[in-house]
Order: C-alpha cells, then sequence, then structure tokens
C-alpha cells in the first residue's frame, strides 16, 4: 500500500468509512497472520486471534492518532490479542502442552515424503520451542527474525525502548538455540 | 566487553543492526571468546532454519474483510457456519386465508428457476419435530465466516390456511467448532406481521452456545394469533465462528394435511430474504422459508463471556 495514501485512509476510517478500515486491514493482512500464527501456534487460535485483533481495531481507530504507521499500531494490538488469548486458553485448559501446540498444521504434501517428514518434524520442533519463550521474547523474534522487522519498528509495536527489543531478540535466540540444537549445523 | 552485551551485539549484527562504532569492539571480543563465537555460529544457523520454515499465510478460506455499512464486518468467503444450531418447532393449525399473502408468493415463486418439483430444500415427509430430532443433515449446507453476528428472520406464508393456534419450542445445538469464543448467540422471537403494524407474539431470552454445547429453550405454550392476510415471522440473532454449523430450520405442524412439514436452510451473510430458501406443499397449503441475514450493529453485539 502507498504509504502516502495510509493518512487518508486512516482519516477516512476514522470518520467510520469501512471500506478504507477494510484496506488498511488487508494490507497488514498475510504478515498480520503470520505473526499470529507464530505466536499461537495453530491457524485456528491464529484465526481467533486475527478477528479479535482487528475488531479491535475497528472499535478502537478514532483513538488512533497516525503518528505511527498503522501496521505497527494494528500489529500491537495483534500481540496484545493474541496474549490474552493465550492467557484465556491456560486458564481453560491447565498446562499448555508444548507438544501439542507445536503439532504443526495439516497441509499439503508433495514431493520427496521424507523430506516432508524433515521439513513437519522441523516446523514442529522449531513452533514448540518458540512457544516455550516468554511472550515478549516470542513475540520479539517473531517481528525480527521471521518477519524482518526493523528493531525501530518492532521496538514501536511492542511499546518497548530498541535497546530492550534488541535484548529479548537475543535471548530469545539463545534460548531457541539451545532448544534446537539438534538442528543446527 | 561483558559476554551479556557481546551477544546482544551478535545478535544486531545478524539483523544489520549494529552499530558502526560497536563494529571493531565486538569483532576483538568474538575473536577472543570461543563461547561468544559459538553463539554467532549457533545464531547464523539458527536464522538459516527460520528462513527455510514455512512462512504461514492466512489460508484463502479463512481470509475475511471487514464489514462496510453499519456493521463491524462483512463476510468475503463463504460461510461456514458456527457453532449453533437452531431448531424451531412450530405448530400451527390454520384457518384463515391470505389473499395479500397469496400475491406475494406468486411473485416469489415466479422469480424461481426450479422445476416443477413441489418441494425442494424442504421435506415434505412426517418428521418428527420433538426437541430431539436434529435437522436433516442433506439439507445443511456448511458455510465459513470469523465471528461474524448478523441477525436473520424465518418468514413462512402458509397460504390458503386458518386462524393459526401457534406454539413454538426450540432447540439449539453447537454441533462443532474449532473455536473458543462463544459459537453462537441466538435470541429467537416470533412476529406476525400485517399491514402496517408488527405484533410481538413470543421470544425466548438470549442464549449463548458454547462449541459442543447444547441448548433448549421454550418460547411459550400455544398461542392463538390472528393470521388472515398476516406472514409470519421468526427471528433470531447468531454469530458464526469458524468450523462451526449454523442452520435454521421450521417445522410447521398441524394444518389440513395433518402431517408436519419440514423446512430447513442454512443461513448466508447475504441472504435478502427476496427468495425463498425452502419450499414445500402439503395439501393444498404451501409453505416458503425465507431467510435473511443482516450484520448486527454495533451496539447490539453482545459482550462474550469468557
Amino acid at each position: 500500500m502507498d504509504v502516502d495514501g495510509e493518512p487518508g485512509l486512516v482519516k477516512r476510517s476514522r470518520a467510520g468509512d469501512e471500506a478504507a478500515f477494510e484496506r488498511l486491514c488487508r494490507a497488514a493482512g498475510d504478515r498480520a497472520y503470520g505473526l499470529a500464527y507464530r505466536l499461537t501456534g495453530s491457524h485456528a487460535d491464529a484465526d481467533d486471534v486475527l478477528q479479535e485483533a482487528r475488531l479491535r481495531a475497528y472499535r478502537g481507530i478514532g483513538k488512533f492518532d497516525g503518528r505511527a504507521r498503522f501496521e505497527t499500531w494494528f500489529y500491537r494490538i495483534v500481540l496484545n490479542a493474541a496474549a490474552s488469548h493465550l492467557r484465556q486458553a491456560a486458564r481453560r485448559e491447565g498446562t499448555r502442552s508444548l507438544e501439542a501446540a507445536g503439532r504443526p498444521e495439516q497441509g499439503e504434501s508433495g514431493g520427496d515424503p521424507t523430506l516432508a517428514a524433515q521439513a513437519r518434524e522441523l516446523e514442529s520442533a522449531l513452533q514448540a520451542a518458540l512457544l516455550g519463550l516468554p511472550a515478549d521474547q516470542r513475540s520479539a523474534l517473531v517481528l525480527v527474525a521471521f518477519q524482518g522487522f526493523s528493531y525501530a519498528n518492532a521496538a514501536a509495536v511492542q511499546g518497548c525502548p530498541e535497546g530492550t527489543l534488541a535484548w529479548r531478540v537475543a535471548e530469545a535466540r539463545r534460548k531457541l538455540a539451545s532448544r534446537l540444537a539438534p538442528f543446527l549445523q | 566487553m561483558e559476554c551479556d552485551k557481546a551477544r546482544v551485539l551478535i545478535s544486531r549484527d545478524l539483523d544489520g543492526e549494529l552499530p558502526d562504532e560497536a563494529r571493531a569492539r565486538l569483532e576483538e571480543h568474538v575473536a577472543q571468546c570461543a563461547d561468544c563465537a559459538s553463539y554467532g555460529r549457533q545464531c547464523r544457523s539458527l536464522q538459516r532454519l527460520i528462513d527455510r520454515s514455512a512462512l504461514p499465510s492466512q489460508p484463502p478460506a479463512h481470509r475475511q474483510t471487514v464489514v462496510a455499512g453499519a456493521a463491524l464486518y462483512r463476510l468475503a468467503a463463504l460461510v461456514l457456519a458456527a457453532a449453533g444450531v437452531a431448531f424451531l418447532g412450530l405448530w400451527v393449525a390454520e384457518r384463515s386465508a391470505a389473499t395479500g399473502l397469496r400475491t406475494e408468493l406468486a411473485r416469489h415463486a415466479a422469480g424461481q428457476a426450479a422445476g416443477p418439483a413441489e418441494t425442494w430444500g424442504g421435506d415434505a415427509a412426517p418428521v418428527s419435530p420433538g426437541l430431539d430430532a436434529g435437522p436433516p443433515t442433506e439439507y445443511v449446507r456448511a458455510f465459513r465466516a470469523l465471528g461474524d453476528y448478523f441477525r436473520g428472520e424465518l418468514q413462512w406464508v402458509a397460504l390458503d390456511g386458518p386462524q393459526m393456534e401457534l406454539g413454538v419450542s426450540g432447540y439449539a445445538g453447537a454441533v462443532r467448532t474449532a473455536a473458543r469464543r462463544p459459537a453462537a448467540v441466538l435470541s429467537v422471537r416470533v412476529v406476525a406481521v400485517g399491514p402496517g403494524e408488527e405484533t410481538r407474539l413470543v421470544s425466548s431470552p438470549t442464549v449463548l452456545l458454547r462449541p459442543g454445547a447444547e441448548a433448549n429453550f421454550r418460547l411459550a405454550e400455544t398461542q392463538s394469533a390472528p393470521t388472515k392476510g398476516l406472514a409470519y415471522r421468526c427471528a433470531y440473532d447468531a454469530t458464526v465462528e469458524q468450523g462451526g454449523l449454523v442452520s435454521v430450520g421450521l417445522t410447521i405442524q398441524g394444518g389440513p394435511a395433518g402431517r408436519p412439514v419440514h423446512l430447513w436452510g442454512a443461513v448466508r451473510p447475504d441472504d435478502d430474504g427476496a427468495a425463498p430458501a425452502a419450499y414445500a406443499r402439503v395439501g393444498g397449503v404451501r409453505y416458503m422459508l425465507f431467510l435473511s441475514a443482516r450484520p448486527l450493529p454495533e451496539r447490539d453485539v453482545p459482550n462474550e463471556q469468557a
């Protein structure tokens, strides 16, 4: 989406133009979904989180002052929605099974079945390890290492100083590397 | 330089965020510290794993758009029903004709592309309307929706019908859902609509359906309701969630044929009630099921419960 067009879309959204709001959300699109997925570990949970985030964003668009990028503001809502979702799930289900949470979604398979199995095993281990991180470190790593956010933007999403964000990313990498040691070359 | 600080700088360097002024000191430290050198190798290897991992994009069927208009969301994809199944059994004794409704029926019938079959989307065969009866699965169509609230109406038009004795009971059950939010929010009311006026006959409290849950409710005992020239409308509010199922059914018992008539339809968010979802003719009496849905205004969206 043309950044120059975003202020106009934000202004129209705040005035109640749902089509403009929809365009803003669509631009966040798959990246927001990918963030929700990596934070929760399942498509079903990611759907819930993204739905909740859109709802919160729609209700709160009047409070978005436009100084930051819409995507930054929206991603922070996604983070908060994911955190709420996981807290509620933990209260309902007790200890969340990391193995269950890390189980990859059924997807299309093709090509070499051995490679496919290895890929699934890696994905499962990666996601389980992610879910074992503290929430702020997990989201910091997903934003930077998975989604390519700059430190400045990721810090804005998390609402923390850049130095704090950098520490969270480094610490998340240290823990993940330890848990995924068998997969690292 | 301490190792804690060095690890942060190593991580920054991997992300292209290392300040130039720190590079020389970092390289000097790594050259002398085996642990930090190992950390750097692990980070690079880990990043290669991450780069190879699948980017989980939203499956096409999951995509949704925000609804324009007075509501919160507009469903862009097919609606895969939520988790609530509303089953309404209606006992109707007919004793009056409805001339105005006949004209309306003819207009709708003319708009149908259906063949000469007397019934479609419905079932003229006897069906037990007891509270344990679920919807005929062959009439249930699955749609996909995500968290949308909408309000719908069932309408039935009985031609050549008498004065009605109306009794309503309801059953709502959650079939299945992958979502953890309330599966369905239902409230049902039956109104009699005449030219220029509407009379509410019965209404139920709001029912929240959780995934896998069931709810029975009874709206009212039999009531006598004037029917001459009137259409009957049963309205419901519902929300649909991913992985669930929402269908709406109507069973009409009594009438001149002495057999129950069972009409089912699956609700779609763009149903405007212009065309009947189901049609049946039993004993010379024609019944039509109209389904319409429109998103709820935000102020009417019920609060979720944890």
